[in-house]
């Protein structure tokens, strides 16, 4: 009988070790899923363009690093933010005029609002060169930026931090931690509301000015066209800069006005993560570039205006950057028209007619499939110019009579919310 | 020589209550010389003997109450000499010849005696020695007999003469004496009378004189209580005796000694209660609680006896000199509470023989511990090589399951007494849970982290030791000992609880075996040491009730660490009891302390409306740090439930794994081939049952650890398997105790058996040889892969700094916590955030048990659910994505600090753009925000009063109460989860109280005036009291302290 029992209890725990085990009990915290509305912040200018280090002064007006020739022009007017110019409107441009001297040429920046993460695709600190990043904090707090500089070497080591007081407009020259690099981008980081950044390109060959211009924010993007890549000659090449901060293989596709051009060389080409690869847009008029890569990329492109310089039998150039702007961005993004001679650039990948608001007044552009557009525009400046559809679209501001060039890009000018999750938890 | 002839008048005082009247009366007629007079006083109507009484007795019938009334109506209606001697004796005393003779040889020689006493021997045995001659201590509140009961008369006392006192009984007085000093003091029930009749005497001038030529049989009737019905024995008059003891003090005492002496009564009483319940003697602990309010009842009589002392005279430097100094105090203590144990020990003393075997068996038993023990702490250290420096180094042990364990005593003390729990926003508490175990380790010097630490470091030594005990009870085989207890440290689950800081589990590991052991012996199952000739010493092993009540406390820790297994544990004692035979309900007694620490959930759970749904939240639910594990099959746990190894050498990994089989597979054997089949039944049946319960308990989601809206753990299997080791073990061993070897009868045994035996002998011994080397390099190995270096990490716990949040957050939460502390951190894209009320996230005081519609499950289903950090996500995430969070909404929780996690640097950017939050420092602990004025009536804090014009104040409070004086009518509102228990009053009236919108609690304060605010959960306190009070008494009574009292069975083996 006791034996029995033994064997039923020791039968029992067999049995009960055949049993599988249940679904394990537990539950998360409580979350909360939240979508805030970001506060609106103001827009920022980033002020004028500064001679770099290793000025002359001689007295002799065509020798001297600076000039005395300078227009500034903040359309609209608001408040200065350290050197810059903090102005309380959804978007604003800046359009400085410098008639002479080693930054001669004509440079224009739409203001943007603070970003958490941007990145500033042009720059150079090779010799002649100087890249100067500019950073504005319009809020009341303190806010510490973090800066990875990016090189055709790839990142840099250790990223840069700034620290920007409230209101609150710091610069710092990249020569001074990166010296000959031949092109840079910047990815420039910040929490919370985010930082302004702007980069300025300088450009000196010899005694002569060889260009000078604001590099704008742009943001990486799988599918994005750079509407700005000519005029290009074989002397004033254009150059496309693109950094895949993954790694990326991308295809390079020439828009002209009638449509898709053919690219002279190889249009397919490999993004190593992190290194900024230069190439140059084939010789040609108003064009511009459209890039597909099978992860995201940011780009940007420059384009060279050569003119007579003030040293006789010499040539001078003026420079415009122009970013990348993603051909899904449906966003409202406009741009304020500034003064001089201003042509609406559209270009895009699937064609169509880009209609924009101009104060009230519509304009329309017929843009081919695969190709691009202009429009000479004749408006008062200081009128915005604002549309939401997925065309990539600039203003070329030049000045004929100097042979300087300058491009606006348009912004963003609506507010994302940011969607984020709350869970308790440890 | 006095020439005169002394007269000496005999009084025989009966009540007719002693059957030794007759006897005591022919052995005083029957003295040589006889005495001149006999006179019997009854104070009772007494048949007289078939024969009538003799003619030499001259009977009264008295009114008295006790003997010094009767004596004196004798004196009083026969007149006589002052010099006659009166010889004093009761009904149940017989002076033996010659007993007269020699007191009045004492008598005549002494002409100063006014008391000569004789010599008290028991009725039955006239050898052994009752009383000669008594004395007291200088304050009196002893009373000291001058031999030790039950000495055999040898004639060692025979040079005795000058006493303190004699016992009246039995004794000469002299007339004059007697009337001089008033007779006898009736109070107390006349039991210091002898004492205070001869101190009396004494001071009289007088001397007292013991004789012990002159004994006395003495059957001491109303010592034992036998007078009357009770017959209860000296417990019975024990009380009544104690009083008179403090009695006599009171009244020799200085005056201004006597509310001393009062006090020292009760604080001594107090004192000797938990001694009773220590020795398990609830009947003298019943009458040591009585005798203060028997003192205070006897205090009416210490005036008129204490004018009766300074009467008789002034104490002399004879006197003094008989009191008995603290050396003889200290012999009759050491005598009177150990003598009896110690007598009871020599009675069955073995031979030399056995007791050298006996020796040599305990020295090699102590080896093998010590190497045991060496071994395991070793291995302790070396598992966790930074836990013991970290520890020395004053760290604390934390991890993400163990939370924060720097809590002091009086949080600690404060959580286990109120039951509100401070985890998120509070809530109302079931049970103290895991605070009350640790109340003991955080009042050590050192603090709850240091103890705790070295609780979690030693665990497999501890558990090991607790092993060696248990098995001690089922083999004396000193490998098998060591091995299961070995094999029971290093089990893989018990490490992996302790390196994940699952505290709770690690204390049912630990105290397992010992409850084991507790009923083993309450049962008087445990074995005894097996000797050279096949017996077993001792031969017949008592059951203990001290083992029973270890037992107890045991299973009552276990309980509070895991209430899972409350239902597991009565029933297994329920079993054990019923098979214990008379020890049954000493066994019984053992499920006490689990079910009174158990009382507030079976109450809940009694209470709830609908008890099915809230039986498994309430039942199942895990004190201290719960997280999710993977769950495991039965067969899986079965093996040891070990994972991934990490970087182990093959040979040790595969020792590793083996372990668990083998433990498995001898425990199989074990059941099939023991012999002890009830017991193999009974763990085999537990084993089953506790592996269903660690395979079940993993499907249930608990009650979120820190508090509301928290992450909540699934069910641990740690402790139910901690039990299937115990079971499997218990087998083992039992299976394993070497058969205790009856000759067979001679003539059933055949020619050829010896040899036959001889072989099966040698092949069993082999086979267990070989088996203890096995599962030997089985243990080695398997020690060797748990501590060796690549092996991956079984938990997260590790030494830390014990200041969790920044500098700058402690400070702002002062020593009494004023403010709650948000902590956030960053992940992926999403915040998570937690609030804690001290420094860190505290696990190990609990929260309350919630239900799993969030309710407090001592609330039942039907309440409110409880409010927790959840309600603060969108603000959280406003303010994380840099927009305007509503920082009213962390104020009203008093949430005065922000604290964003190190590293989470994109989150500590948001917060510094926020105008409104007000940077306090940055550190490696975190960055810190203060929500709110630094002071002042912008300050955040757990209590603030609404006035009715709307200002807000804060107001001072602590974690559960706090007084403060209002300055007008207004909203008092407090921070906490609205409950029933929160109280406020106002000038002694109740102020309405209730939730507002937000579920916090709030009073309307009516007007100016002090308010006192509590948390004041009376049916919790009584159940923690209840709780406690078991709990502690089963710890006090599980010491093996030796009683005063022997019973029956432990007297005669």
């Amino acid at each position: 009988m006791r034996l029995v029992l033994t064997v039923i209890g020791l039968a029992a725990v067999l049995g009960v070790a055949t049993l599988g085990s249940p679904p394990v009990g537990g539950a998360p915290g409580t979350a909360v899923e939240v979508s805030v509305d970001p506060v609106r912040q103001p827009v920022v200018c980033p002020g004028p363009l500064t001679v770099p280090a290793g000025s002359i002064i001689s007295g002799d007006e065509e020798l001297d690093s600076g000039s005395t020739d300078v227009v500034l022009d903040v359309i609209p007017d608001g408040e200065s933010i350290g050197a810059g110019t903090a102005v309380d409107a959804e978007q604003a441009v800046s359009l400085e005029r410098i008639g002479s001297g080693d930054i001669a040429g004509l440079a224009g920046a739409a203001c943007t609002a603070p970003e958490q993460e941007q990145w500033l695709v042009g720059g150079s600190t090779t010799s002649g060169s100087s890249a100067r990043l500019v950073l504005a904090n319009p809020t009341a707090g303190a806010v510490r930026a973090t800066i990875d500089l990016h090189g055709p070497l790839g990142a840099s080591a250790d990223p840069l931090s700034v620290l920007l007081a409230p209101y609150a407009q710091e610069d710092v020259l990249l020569e001074s931690v990166a010296l000959a690099v031949e092109s840079f981008a910047v990815r420039v980081r910040a929490p919370g509301t985010g930082v302004v950044a702007a980069l300025q390109d300088s450009r000196l060959d010899g005694f002569t000015a060889a260009g000078t211009d604001w590099v704008s924010p742009s943001s990486p993007a799988t599918d994005l066209i750079v509407p700005v890549t000519g005029p290009a000659t074989d002397d004033a090449v254009a150059t496309l800069s693109l950094v895949a901060p993954d790694g990326a293989d991308a295809t390079l596709t020439l828009l002209g006005a009638d449509g898709p051009l053919p690219w002279l060389g190889d249009d397919a080409l490999t993004l190593e993560p992190g290194e900024v690869t230069d190439v140059q847009v084939p010789a040609g008029g108003l064009q511009a570039v459209r890039v597909e890569a099978s992860s995201p990329v940011v780009g940007g492109a420059v384009v060279r205006i050569a003119r007579e310089a003030p040293v006789a039998g010499a040539t001078a150039y003026d420079h415009a950057w122009t970013g990348g702007q993603a051909t899904t961005d449906e966003r409202e993004r406009a741009a304020v028209v500034p003064s001089g001679a201003v042509q609406l650039v559209v270009a895009s990948a699937g064609g169509g007619t880009f209609t924009a608001d101009a104060a009230g007044e519509p304009v329309a552009v017929d843009v081919p499939a695969s190709g691009m557009a202009s429009l000479a525009l004749d408006l008062a400046p200081g009128t915005v110019i604002s549309s939401s559809q997925p065309f990539a679209w600039a203003l070329l501001v030049t000045d004929a009579a100097s042979g300087f060039a300058t491009t606006i890009e348009p912004v963003s000018t609506e507010l994302e919310p940011t969607v984020l999750e709350a869970v308790v938890a440890p | 020589m006095s020439p005169a002839r002394i007269v000496v008048r005999a009084v025989v005082v009966s009540d007719g209550r002693s059957p030794h009247l007759y006897a005591a009366l022919e052995s005083v007629l029957s003295q040589d010389p006889a005495p001149d007079e006999v006179h019997l006083a009854l104070t009772a109507p007494v048949e007289a003997p078939p024969g009538g009484w003799s003619p030499r007795i001259d009977v009264f019938d008295v009114e008295a109450g006790d003997l010094g009334a009767a004596v004196d109506a004798v004196l009083n209606a026969r007149p006589g000499e002052p010099s006659e001697l009166v010889w004093i004796l009761h009904d149940d005393m017989a002076p033996l010849p010659g007993a007269l003779a020699a007191l009045t040889a004492t008598a005549r020689k002494r002409r100063l005696a006014g008391v000569v006493g004789a010599a008290h021997v028991r009725w039955d045995a006239t050898d052994r020695l009752v009383s000669l001659g008594t004395t007291t201590t200088r304050v009196g509140a002893r009373r000291i007999p001058l031999v030790e009961e039950d000495d055999v008369d040898q004639g060692q006392y025979a040079e005795r003469d000058d006493v303190l006192a004699v016992s009246l009984g039995g004794a000469l007085v002299r007339r004059e004496l007697w009337e001089a000093l008033d007779g006898l003091d009736p109070a107390a029930d006349g039991w210091p009378a002898s004492l205070d009749f001869s101190r009396r005497a004494w001071r009289a001038g007088y001397d007292v004189v013991a004789v012990p030529a002159a004994r006395v049989r003495h059957s001491q009737e109303r010592l034992y209580a036998r007078r009357g019905a009770s017959g209860g024995g000296r417990r019975a008059t024990y009380g009544e005796r104690r009083a008179s003891e403090w009695y006599h003090a009171l009244v020799y005492g200085p005056w201004w000694s006597v509310p001393l002496i009062a006090l020292w009564a009760l604080a001594g009483s107090l004192a000797r209660a938990v001694l009773r319940v220590a020795q398990n003697e609830p009947r003298l602990l019943a009458a040591d609680l009585l005798v203060p309010w028997r003192v205070l009842g006897l205090l009416v009589h210490v005036p008129r006896a204490r004018s009766r002392v300074r009467r008789a005279g002034r104490a002399t430097d004879a006197e003094r000199r008989l009191l008995a100094d603290s050396r003889a105090v200290a012999r009759h203590i050491r005598a009177l509470e150990w003598g009896a144990r110690g007598r009871a020990r020599q009675s069955p003393l073995p031979s030399d023989v056995v007791r050298a075997e006996l020796a040599t068996a305990a020295a090699r038993r102590r080896l093998t511990l010590v190497a045991l023990s060496i071994g395991l702490a070793a291995f302790s250290i070396v598992l966790h090589p930074t836990w013991l420096s970290g520890l020395a180094g004053g760290q604390m042990l934390t991890g993400a399951t163990l939370g924060v364990t720097d809590v002091a005593l009086g949080d600690l003390w404060n959580r286990a007494l109120t039951g509100w729990s401070t985890q998120a926003f509070g809530a109302p508490a079931m049970d103290p849970g895991l605070s009350l175990l640790l109340v003991p380790l955080a009042a050590i010097p050192g603090g709850l982290a240091t103890w705790l630490g070295v609780l979690l470091l030693l665990s497999p030594l501890l558990a090991g030791l607790s092993a060696w005990a248990a098995s001690g009870a089922f083999t004396r085989a000193l490998p098998t000992r060591a091995l299961a207890a070995a094999a029971y440290g290093l089990w893989p689950m018990a490490l992996e609880s302790a390196a994940q800081g699952r505290v709770a589990a690690v204390v049912v590991h630990v105290v397992g075996p010992l409850a084991v052991l507790g009923l083993a012996r309450a049962g008087g199952w445990h074995r005894g040491e097996p000797l050279a000739d096949g017996a077993e010493h001792p031969v017949v092993r008592r059951p203990s009730r001290s083992a029973a009540m270890g037992a107890g406390a045991a299973l009552g820790v276990a309980v509070i660490a895991a209430p899972m297994l409350l239902p597991l544990v009565i029933v297994a004692v329920a079993v054990a009891g019923a098979a214990a035979g008379s020890a049954r309900w000493r066994v019984w007694g053992a499920a006490i302390a689990p079910l009174a620490v158990s009382l507030p959930s079976i109450a809940a759970l009694v209470a709830s409306p609908d008890w099915a749904s809230t039986a498994v939240a309430i039942g199942a639910r895990e004190p201290g740090p719960s997280a999710t594990a993977d769950g495991l099959s039965a067969a899986e746990m079965l093996l040891g439930g070990i994972g991934e190894t990490g970087d182990v050498p093959l040979l040790f990994e595969a020792s590793m794994r083996s372990l668990p089989i083998l433990v498995m597979v001898a425990a199989a054997i074990a059941a099939v081939v023991g012999r002890r089949r009830s017991l193999s039944f009974g763990a085999l049946a537990l084993a089953a049952v506790s592996l269903a319960l660690a395979v079940g308990v993993q499907g249930i989601t608990l009650s979120p650890d820190l508090g509301a809206d928290a992450p909540a753990g699934s069910g641990w299997y740690g402790p139910a398997m901690s039990v299937v080791v115990v079971a499997a073990l218990t087998l083992i061993c039992t299976a394993s105790a070497p058969r205790i070897a009856a000759p067979p009868p001679a003539e059933t045994v055949p020619a050829t058996a010896p040899q036959r035996s001889r072989l099966r002998l040698a092949a069993s011994r082999t086979a267990s040889a070989v088996a203890i080397a096995i599962v030997g390099v089985a243990v080695l190995g398997s020690a060797a892969a748990s501590a060796w270096p690549g092996r991956a990490p079984l938990g997260d716990v590790e030494p830390a700094d014990r200041d969790v949040l920044p500098l700058v957050a402690s400070l702002e939460q002062e020593a009494r916590p004023s403010q709650r502390v948000l902590l956030v951190d960053e992940d992926e894209g999403a915040v998570s955030y937690v609030v804690v009320p001290g420094d860190g996230v505290e696990v190990l005081s609990t929260a309350g048990t919630l239900l799993a519609n969030g309710a407090p499950a001592t609330r039942g289903p039907a309440a409110a659910a409880v409010t927790g950090p959840g309600v603060l996500g969108e603000e959280i995430a406003s303010l994380a994505a840099g927009g305007d969070g509503d920082l009213d909404a962390f104020a009203r929780w008093g949430i005065g600090v922000i604290v964003v996690a190190p590293g989470a640097d994109r989150l500590a950017g948001a917060l510094g753009q926020n105008p409104d939050l007000q940077l306090m420092g940055a550190s490696d602990r975190g960055t810190s925000w203060r929500v709110g004025a630094p002071d002042g009536d912008g300050r955040v804090a757990l209590a603030t009063f609404v006035t009715a014009d709307g200002a807000t104040l804060p107001v001072p409070m602590g974690a559960t109460q706090g007084t403060w004086r209002a300055p007008g009518a207004g909203t008092l509102v407090l921070a906490h989860v609205a409950d029933r228990a929160w109280t406020a009053t106002a000038g002694g009236a109740i102020l309405d109280g209730g939730a507002d919108g937000q579920g916090r609690q709030t009073f309307d304060v009516t007007g100016a005036g002090e308010v006192v605010v509590a948390y004041d959960d009376r049916a919790y306190r009584v159940w923690f009291w209840v709780g406690l009070t078991a709990l502690v008494w089963a710890l006090i009574a599980s010491i093996p302290v030796p009683s005063r009292r022997l019973s029956r069975e432990e007297r005669t083996p």
